[in-house]
């Protein structure tokens, strides 16, 4: 039993891959539906009133999922993260690990590496999900721009687990770590106000899906990928380096 | 005698507390040390910053033996609940000694006594069965040095029977330092103490000097009453120290030494007319030198 395996075992026997999974599989394929038959159910639910909608697009159903893909999705992968990084929050199990390991990052990276991988692989499942029902219900999608919308929008994840390890390194608690890390990924878009920070911002790949289906260039997400690329590896650096450093 | 563990003027500060305070801790290889003390002394403190996850204010902590040679357990051991005790167990291994070989995993299931529960989730699990567990993963990678946080404290008295069995075979491969409370465990497995006392080393040396130091020799006599004329009669014994009623028919008679009393309670108690059932010299115990160190 190895660390790396430990954390795949641990998504497994505690469910918590359903909970990642199913979140976002639900809304990949929801979200197509009911952009599709949104003017159909207004109807109904409308009584007398007229509603008029616009024609369903492919981009409209892309954008619905990952609306709320990136909203619950998120909140479950943050608060998966945190429970496998701060280890902290019982000693006992903490002394086993340190009092072991040789290095923090022989038990920091496994955990930040399996999380992000799975939380990315649901993410991409829901997007296939959702590519496959707009496909089939709407239209066709651009191959290219999903592809590259869905390996922005697996970056963006990759990034927000390199912030829970960051906050795992500053505060004990699961909830304290998951709650900073939230903190942090939902004020992080409103520095997006000075123009001149907005392309850098890591938070302006959870739209690049939308956008590239929508005809935009994958390259002009290049520099928000790159500082979240540039911005996990600091954060998880400096979070192993706490945590190497913190005292039970 | 080479240390495997030597800590000099070692200070840990906690605000205004200091639960260390100046310790300065000599443990030589291939020793079991008994670390004792009440509740509150300092001892899982100083056991963790031997075990590096806490730091001392101040002083030094030399370790003779290199840090994959060094097992760590828990007064509390708490593990994943949905790993199975052979699955904690191999994840210490791998860990700390990979190039130990998997069937050591059973061995040391076994040692502990947890073979027939090595595929159960250890989230069902006593504490005495996590004490245990956390045992089998302390000694699965043959450590030469073993950092003990009271490892019989969840357990029952065969438990621990088991348990100082073990902490006697596993003093014989390398050194053990433990801590307890329980003054009759380390009595009988070590054969270093150190008495520690908000936050001092108030004592430390072989147990047997420390017996011969601060116990004071004497025997209990049991006799027929009435005992008033014998206890007079000893009383006025050059060699005899002090002699004290237990009860309506036991005496205690401390004297100078042992060898004195050994050659004249008899010939006293028969001069006194005393009506002798029996008489044995009082087993030095640890907790007599605890109890009078730490009064």
């Amino acid at each position: 039993m190895t660390v790396w395996r430990m954390e795949w075992v641990r998504l497994f026997r505690t469910r918590r891959w359903i909970a990642l999974l199913a979140g976002y599989l639900l809304f990949g394929f929801l979200m197509p539906i009911l952009t599709r038959y949104q003017e159909e159910i207004f109807r109904h639910v409308g009584g007398d009133v007229k509603v008029i909608m616009p024609p369903p697009t492919p981009s409209a159903a892309v954008a619905s999922y990952i609306s709320n893909a990136s909203q619950v999705g998120l909140l479950v992968a943050v608060v998966i993260a945190a429970g496998a990084l701060a280890f902290d929050a019982r000693p006992e199990w903490s002394s086993f690990l340190r009092t072991r390991a040789r290095t923090m990052s022989t038990i920091v990276l496994p955990k930040s590496v399996v999380c992000a991988v799975a939380v990315g692989l649901s993410f991409a499942a829901g997007m296939l999900a959702a590519s496959y029902e707009t496909s089939v219900l709407i239209g066709p999608l651009p191959a290219g721009g999903m592809l590259a919308g869905t390996l922005y929008g697996f970056l963006y994840l990759v990034f927000a687990v390199g912030v829970v390890t960051l906050c795992a390194s500053l505060t004990r608690s699961v909830i304290g770590t998951a709650g900073l890390a939230l903190g942090i990924l939902i004020v992080l878009p409103i520095l997006g106000q000075a123009a001149a920070l907005k392309p850098w911002l890591p938070s302006e790949l959870v739209g690049a899906p939308v956008a590239l289906v929508d005809g935009k260039p994958a390259a002009e997400f290049l520099r928000a990928a790159a500082s979240a690329a540039a911005v996990t590896a600091a954060a998880t650096w400096f979070g192993v380096r706490r945590l190497a450093r913190r005292e039970l | 005698m080479q240390a495997a563990v030597e800590t000099e003027g070692l200070r840990k500060i906690y605000g205004p507390v200091a639960a260390l305070d100046g310790v300065s801790l000599h443990v030589d290889a291939g020793s079991v040390y008994g670390l004792v003390g009440p509740n509150g002394a300092g001892k899982t403190t100083l056991l963790g910053i031997l075990a590096g996850v806490r730091r001392a204010t101040a002083g030094s902590v030399r370790i003779g033996v290199p840090r994959e040679r060094i097992a760590v357990m828990p007064d509390t051991p708490q593990f994943e609940p949905w790993l199975s005790a052979y699955e904690v167990v191999d994840l210490a291994r791998r860990l700390i000694a990979p190039e130990v070989p998997e069937r050591e995993v059973e061995q040391a299931l076994g040692e502990a006594g947890l073979a027939d529960v090595a595929g159960r989730r250890v989230g069902g699990f006593s504490r005495g069965m996590l004490q245990r567990l956390g045992l089998a993963a302390t000694i699965v990678s043959r450590p030469s040095l073993l950092i003990l946080d009271e490892p019989c404290s969840a357990l029952d008295p065969a438990g621990r029977r088991d348990v100082l069995d073990l902490v006697t075979r596993l003093g014989r491969r390398g050194t053990v330092l433990f801590s307890s409370h329980i003054l009759g465990d380390v009595q009988r497995v070590c054969d270093s103490v150190g008495v520690l006392r908000e936050g001092r080393l108030l004592l430390e040396g072989s147990l047997d000097d420390l017996l011969a130091d601060y116990v004071r020799p004497a025997f209990l006599v049991r006799a027929r009453p009435p005992l008033d004329p014998v206890v007079g009669a000893l009383r006025a014994q050059p060699w005899v120290l002090a002699a004290d009623m237990i009860g309506g028919s036991e005496l205690r008679v401390e004297v100078r030494s042992l060898e004195e009393g050994e050659r004249s309670l008899a010939g006293a108690l028969a001069g006194a007319g005393a009506r002798v059932i029996s008489f044995e010299p009082e087993a030095a115990d640890l907790e007599s030198v605890f109890l009078e160190m730490t009064s």
